[in-house]
Formats: structure tokens, C-alpha cells, sequence
């Protein structure tokens, strides 16, 4: 494996060891058919360009869209280090908002969970007060705890479809804008 | 030349290029950088993305009798969206030629 393989190896972050596979055999091909037209190997390294910043062309692509299909702490663990692995591109700005975003939805989560417990909790007591004695305050006010339920699990509900949204529009924009960035510098 | 010129027409000349003929990476870049200036390694990242997008497949051949190369093949997808890409790009530069020798005004 020559320098230029190795740089590129160890450039490639977040993903699984296929997809870098199949990346480094493409380029091994291209040195392979290179050299077998007499090219030496630095002048066809050169006309490729940096390892380092075609790897960031990679990782731009592919992370975000892998990050959309998984879910849970790990994705988007591994979200925030994607981004910031892209410091040129705004990375560290596409981390912050992520988090952000994520902290406003884990926030409001809880609210609504907090809800659904709530009505949970004051319906079991107007249950134990219906079984003692029957006293018609209570008979309204579990109506009032199903409601309070049922409202809370409808906010949970909801929240999680909003999230689902901003979890498929925030990559794709972050996903742009560091293919973007990534290309310039790979570019020029 | 501009880097954000390039990143564009780089997709348009891929995707004219196979839609002459099947090619392998290093064809590709060859034919692309004997005419513009580019990093050839960006080629890579453009047929990896041009595949997911469902644009183009690939297919391993040994015809030259070396070792296997992975091809690159134009899907139907792949053939309109270059239909449409050149289209643009044929009535943007002739606007932008029309615009710069517009002395009139």
C-alpha cells in the first residue's frame, strides 16, 4: 500500500470497514492501471489529489445519510462527530444546532412524559377513592386524569413525528453544505 | 479555474462521457483532466454519489486482459438527468455569453 492509500485509509471516519474497502479498491485500481501505462506512482498521486481532502468529500456523504437511516443516542453521536470533522464547512455551527435541537425536543419529551404520568398517577388515586366510597368528585376528576392522559400522549405522539422531520431535513442541509465546503478545498 | 465551477461541470462531463460509452475510473479522469484542470481523485466521491443516487451502476470487466475494472453504466435515470443537466447548461452559458457582450445599455 503506498502513501497515498495509507493517508486516505487513515482519513476515512465514520463508516464501516466495507464501504472504506470498497473506496480504497477504487483507488487501487486507479494506481493499478496507472503504473501499468508507465506512470510513475508520485505523478499519479499528485494529479488525485489529497488523501485528507477527498476523504472529507466521502465522509460528508456518507455520514449524515447513515445517520438519518439509524436512530438513538449512537447515530446521533455519531452525527455531531461527523460535523465536526468538517470544521472548514461550519461543522462546529451544524453541531451546536443539532444539539440544540436535540435538547429543545429531549426537553419538551420529558414535559409531555411528565404530563402522561401526571394524568397516570391522579387516575390510580380517583380509582382507590371510587372503590372506598364512591364520592361523585372523584368519578369527574378521573375523567379529567384520562383526559390529562391521553393529552400528554398525544404531545409525545406528536413530538416524536416532528422530530422524525427535523431528524430528515437537518442532515440534508448539513449534508449539502459540507459537500459543499469539502469540494472547494478538494477542488482547488 | 473557479472551484465552484468545476464541482458542477464535473457531474455534466461524467455524465456526458458515459453517456457515449461504458468507462472505468481512470479512463474517466484521464479524458476529463486532459481538457480541464482537476483533483482526478474527486472523480471517485462524484461515481460513488452518482451510484446511490441511482444514476449509474458499475460492473466488473477484464477485457484488456489486466486485472478486473469496475466499469461505470449509465442508468435511464442517469441518461435524462445528463439530458437535462446539459440543457441547462447549454442555455446558461449562452446567456451569460449574450449578457457579457451586451454593450448597449
Amino acid at each position: 500500500m503506498n502513501d497515498f492509500l495509507m493517508r486516505l485509509e487513515r482519513s476515512l471516519k465514520h463508516m464501516d470497514a466495507q464501504e472504506k474497502q470498497d473506496i480504497l479498491q477504487d483507488y487501487r485500481e486507479h494506481f493499478e492501471i496507472g503504473l501499468a501505462t508507465g506512470k510513475p506512482e508520485e505523478q499519479i498521486a499528485q494529479a488525485l489529489g489529497e488523501p485528507e481532502q477527498l476523504a472529507k468529500l466521502f465522509s460528508a456523504m456518507g455520514a449524515a445519510g447513515r445517520a438519518h437511516k439509524s436512530r438513538g443516542c449512537k447515530a446521533s453521536l455519531r452525527m455531531i462527530a461527523a460535523f465536526l470533522s468538517c470544521k472548514g464547512g461550519g461543522g462546529i455551527l451544524a453541531a451546536l444546532l443539532y444539539l440544540v435541537c436535540l435538547a429543545v425536543m429531549i426537553s419538551l419529551y420529558a414535559g409531555a412524559m411528565s404530563v402522561v404520568l401526571a394524568g397516570a398517577g391522579s387516575l390510580a388515586v380517583m380509582v382507590a377513592e371510587i372503590v372506598k366510597g364512591y364520592p361523585i368528585w372523584a368519578v369527574t376528576a378521573l375523567f379529567a386524569a384520562l383526559m390529562l392522559g391521553s393529552g400528554g400522549m398525544l404531545c409525545c405522539k406528536g413530538l416524536a413525528l416532528l422530530w422524525r422531520r427535523l431528524f430528515g431535513a437537518l442532515p440534508l442541509l448539513v449534508k449539502r453544505m459540507m459537500q459543499k465546503s469539502a469540494g472547494k478545498k478538494a477542488m482547488a | 479555474m473557479n472551484a465552484q465551477f468545476k464541482k458542477g461541470v464535473l457531474e455534466l462531463c461524467v455524465l456526458s462521457y458515459l453517456a457515449r460509452r461504458d468507462a472505468y475510473g481512470y479512463e474517466l479522469a484521464e479524458k476529463i483532466s486532459s481538457r480541464i484542470e482537476i483533483a482526478e481523485g474527486t472523480l471517485y466521491p462524484l461515481l460513488r454519489k452518482l451510484k446511490s443516487e441511482g444514476l449509474c451502476e458499475t460492473y466488473l470487466s477484464d477485457e484488456s486482459g489486466g486485472p478486473p475494472r469496475k466499469y461505470y453504466r449509465l442508468t435511464d435515470k442517469g441518461r435524462e438527468t445528463g439530458r437535462r443537466l446539459r440543457q441547462e447548461w447549454e442555455n446558461f452559458t449562452r446567456n451569460v455569453a449574450l449578457f457579457m457582450e451586451d454593450d448597449d445599455e
